[in-house]
C-alpha cells in the first residue's frame, strides 16, 4: 500500500514538474520564435510609449525588483520577530493567539489587503506627504503583511524542528531556553531561515493585486520610495488588453520570461543552499 | 381619484415596460458580456430587469476594458463586448465585428470634492497631464502637489481624452495608472490632491468634474455639442449576434433602455 502511494506521489510529482519545464519552454521558445535580437535589445529599455512604439520593460523589471526587495526585509524583520516570539514565549495562550493570528493572515485573499490599505494606509501616507499616494512604500508595506505568515511559518519550523533535535541536550548542559536560542538556534538555522528568504522572494516577485492597486503603475523610473511604479505583473495585467499583433501584447511573453526565469534562478539557489547545508 | 390616476400611470407604465422586454420572450439560455467598465452600471441594471422578468436567462457582465472586450468577441470568448470607442478598421475586420451604438458618454476631468477648484482650459489640462504644471500652486490655488491619475493605454477612456481634451499632447510617465473608471473613482475620492479622468456615467458626489474651458460637463452640453469630450458607448458582436444578444440590444435601444441609459448619465441613441 505504502509502495503504490509512494509511485503515485512519484508520478504525481514527475507531471508537475514537467507541466512547469513545458511552461517554461515555450514561453521561451515564443519568444525566440517572436523576438528578433534588435527587439530583444530594445526591451531592455527604460521607454514604455505605446504611441511612440518603444517598449522598454526595464521600469517594470526594476519596479518588481525594489517592490519586492524592501517588501521582503520588512516582511523579513516581523516574521522573525514573531517567530522568536512565539518560540520563546512562555504564555501557552500568547502562543496560541499568535499562532492563530498568523493562520488567519494567510487566509486572507491579497486583494482585500490591498482594498483595506487603500481606505487606511494610503490616506495616512498622504496625510504626511501628500505627493505620496500610491507608491511604492505602499505597495511594499502591504505586500511584507502577505509574506509575513509564508516566512514567519517557515521559521517557526525550522526553529521548532531544532529545538526538538537538541533541546534535551542543551537542558542536560543547563542551557536556558533564550541561550539555547540565540546560542544555538540562531547560529544553525541561517540556511534554511536564507531559504524561507527566497521562497518568499519568489511569492513577492509573483503577486499582481497588491502591486496593480496601491504601487502606482507609473511608467517613469522611480527616484524614491514615495515614487509611484509598475512590477512586471501589473504590467502584464495592464497591457493584456493590447491587440494580439501589436507588439506592445507580444512583451507579455518576454516578461514571462524574465518572471520565470527570476523564479527557476531562486529555486536553483535554494536547491544549491539546501544541497550544501546536508552536506554539511 | 388621484388614486385611480395614479394605479392607471403605474399601470400604463407596466405595460409599456413590459412591451420593452417582450424581445426576450421564448428564449432562454446564457449572454457574456465584457469590456468597457463605463458600461457596467447602466447595463446592470437593464440585465436585472431582464432576468427577473426570464427566469431562464442568465447573463453575465465584466470588465477588462474595451480592448479585451473586444479580443474576447474576436476569438467568440464571449457573445457581445462592451466597448468605449469605434474599434479600428483591422479589428473591425479580423474580428467579424457588427457595431451596436447605444449610448453617448462625456469624459470627464474629475478632481477630489475637497479642492477649491471649477474649471480648467485646454492648455492648462495639457500641461498638467503633460508634467510642466505640478503644483496647484501654479492654478492659482494653495500650495500642494498635484497628483496625476491616468488610465491604461488600451482604455478608450484615456484614448478619446487624449485625442479630444489633450489635443494628442503626451501624457506624463509619472502619472499614476489605474485599470477601471472605478477604480479611478475610488483613487480620486480618497486622494485630497488627485485629477483623474473618467466616465461622465460614473461621476456621483464623491468626485468633482471640472468644467473644460468653461464648458460643464453636462448631458445638455455633449447633445449640443459645446462639451466635445465624448464617445459613443458601443455593443460588439462577432458576425451577427445571437438571438439573445439581439434582443439585449434591442432592449438598451427601447423606450425603457434608453431611460436606464439617461439615468446613468448617458445620451441614448439608437442606430
Amino acid at each position: 500500500m505504502n509502495n503504490l502511494f509512494s509511485k503515485g506521489l512519484f508520478t504525481l510529482t514527475l507531471i508537475s514538474s514537467l507541466l512547469v519545464f513545458c511552461i517554461f519552454f515555450l514561453i521561451f521558445y515564443l519568444c525566440v520564435e517572436l523576438f528578433s535580437f534588435e527587439e530583444i535589445k530594445a526591451f531592455l529599455t527604460l521607454t514604455w510609449s505605446i504611441e511612440e512604439e518603444k517598449y522598454g520593460l526595464l521600469v517594470p523589471l526594476f519596479g518588481s525588483l525594489f517592490i519586492s526587495f524592501i517588501a521582503l526585509i520588512l516582511g523579513f524583520i516581523f516574521s522573525f520577530c514573531l517567530a522568536s516570539t512565539i518560540f520563546l514565549t512562555k504564555s501557552k495562550l500568547f502562543k496560541f493567539f499568535l499562532e492563530k493570528s498568523i493562520l488567519l493572515m494567510a487566509t486572507v485573499p491579497t486583494v482585500i489587503y490591498a482594498f483595506s490599505a487603500l481606505f487606511i494606509f494610503v490616506p495616512f501616507i498622504s496625510h504626511f506627504k501628500p505627493s505620496s499616494t500610491l507608491s511604492i512604500l505602499v505597495a511594499s508595506v502591504v505586500l511584507s503583511l502577505l509574506l509575513i505568515p509564508t516566512m514567519s511559518l517557515i521559521f517557526l519550523n525550522i526553529f521548532n524542528s531544532l529545538e526538538q533535535k537538541y533541546m534535551k541536550l542543551c537542558l542536560n548542559l543547563s542551557f536556558s531556553k533564550e541561550q539555547f536560542f540565540f546560542l544555538f538556534v540562531l547560529k544553525n538555522s541561517i540556511h534554511q531561515l536564507a531559504q524561507g528568504f527566497l521562497l518568499a522572494t519568489t511569492r513577492a516577485l509573483g503577486d499582481t493585486m497588491i502591486i496593480l492597486m496601491l504601487a502606482g503603475n507609473a511608467l517613469a523610473f522611480p527616484s524614491s520610495v514615495f515614487d509611484s511604479t509598475r512590477s512586471l505583473t501589473s504590467h502584464i495585467a495592464l497591457i493584456f488588453a493590447n491587440d494580439f499583433d501589436s507588439m506592445a501584447f507580444k512583451a507579455i511573453f518576454f516578461c514571462a520570461l524574465l518572471l520565470l526565469s527570476s523564479n527557476f534562478i531562486l529555486i536553483l539557489i535554494i536547491r544549491r543552499i539546501r544541497g550544501a547545508n546536508n552536506e554539511v | 381619484m388621484k388614486k385611480l390616476l395614479f394605479t392607471l400611470t403605474v399601470a400604463a407604465f407596466s405595460i409599456l415596460n413590459a412591451s420593452d422586454l417582450k424581445v426576450f420572450e421564448n428564449l432562454k439560455g446564457n449572454l457574456d458580456i465584457a469590456g468597457g467598465t463605463a458600461h457596467i452600471k447602466c447595463e446592470k441594471e437593464a440585465i436585472k430587469n431582464i432576468m427577473k422578468q426570464y427566469p431562464d436567462i442568465t447573463i453575465s457582465i465584466a470588465g477588462g476594458g474595451s480592448g479585451i472586450g473586444i479580443k474576447q468577441v474576436s476569438s467568440k470568448v464571449i457573445d457581445l463586448a462592451n466597448s468605449g470607442r469605434k474599434p479600428t478598421s483591422k479589428e473591425i475586420q479580423k474580428g467579424n465585428l457588427k457595431l451596436f451604438r447605444f449610448a453617448i458618454d462625456g469624459i470627464a476631468v474629475v478632481v477630489n470634492p475637497k479642492l477649491k477648484i471649477d474649471s480648467l482650459t485646454t492648455k492648462q489640462l495639457q500641461d498638467i497631464f503633460s508634467g510642466k504644471i505640478t503644483n496647484f500652486k501654479e492654478l492659482g490655488l494653495d500650495e500642494a502637489p498635484i497628483n496625476l491619475y491616468t488610465r491604461d493605454e488600451s482604455s478608450a477612456t484615456r484614448k478619446v481624452f487624449w485625442k479630444k481634451a489633450l489635443k494628442k499632447s503626451e501624457i506624463s510617465k509619472k502619472a499614476r495608472v489605474v485599470s477601471s473608471n472605478a477604480a479611478m473613482k475610488t483613487a480620486v475620492s480618497s486622494d485630497k490632491n488627485a485629477i483623474g479622468i473618467v466616465s461622465l456615467g460614473v461621476v456621483d458626489s464623491k468626485v468633482k468634474a471640472l468644467h473644460i474651458n468653461g464648458v460643464e460637463a453636462t448631458v445638455k452640453n455633449i447633445n449640443n455639442e459645446s462639451y466635445k469630450v465624448a464617445r459613443g458607448l458601443y455593443l460588439l458582436s462577432n458576425g451577427e449576434p445571437s438571438k439573445l444578444g439581439a434582443a439585449f440590444i434591442s432592449y438598451l435601444r427601447s423606450n425603457e433602455g434608453a431611460k436606464i441609459v439617461s439615468k446613468y448619465g448617458f445620451i441614448a441613441v439608437n442606430e
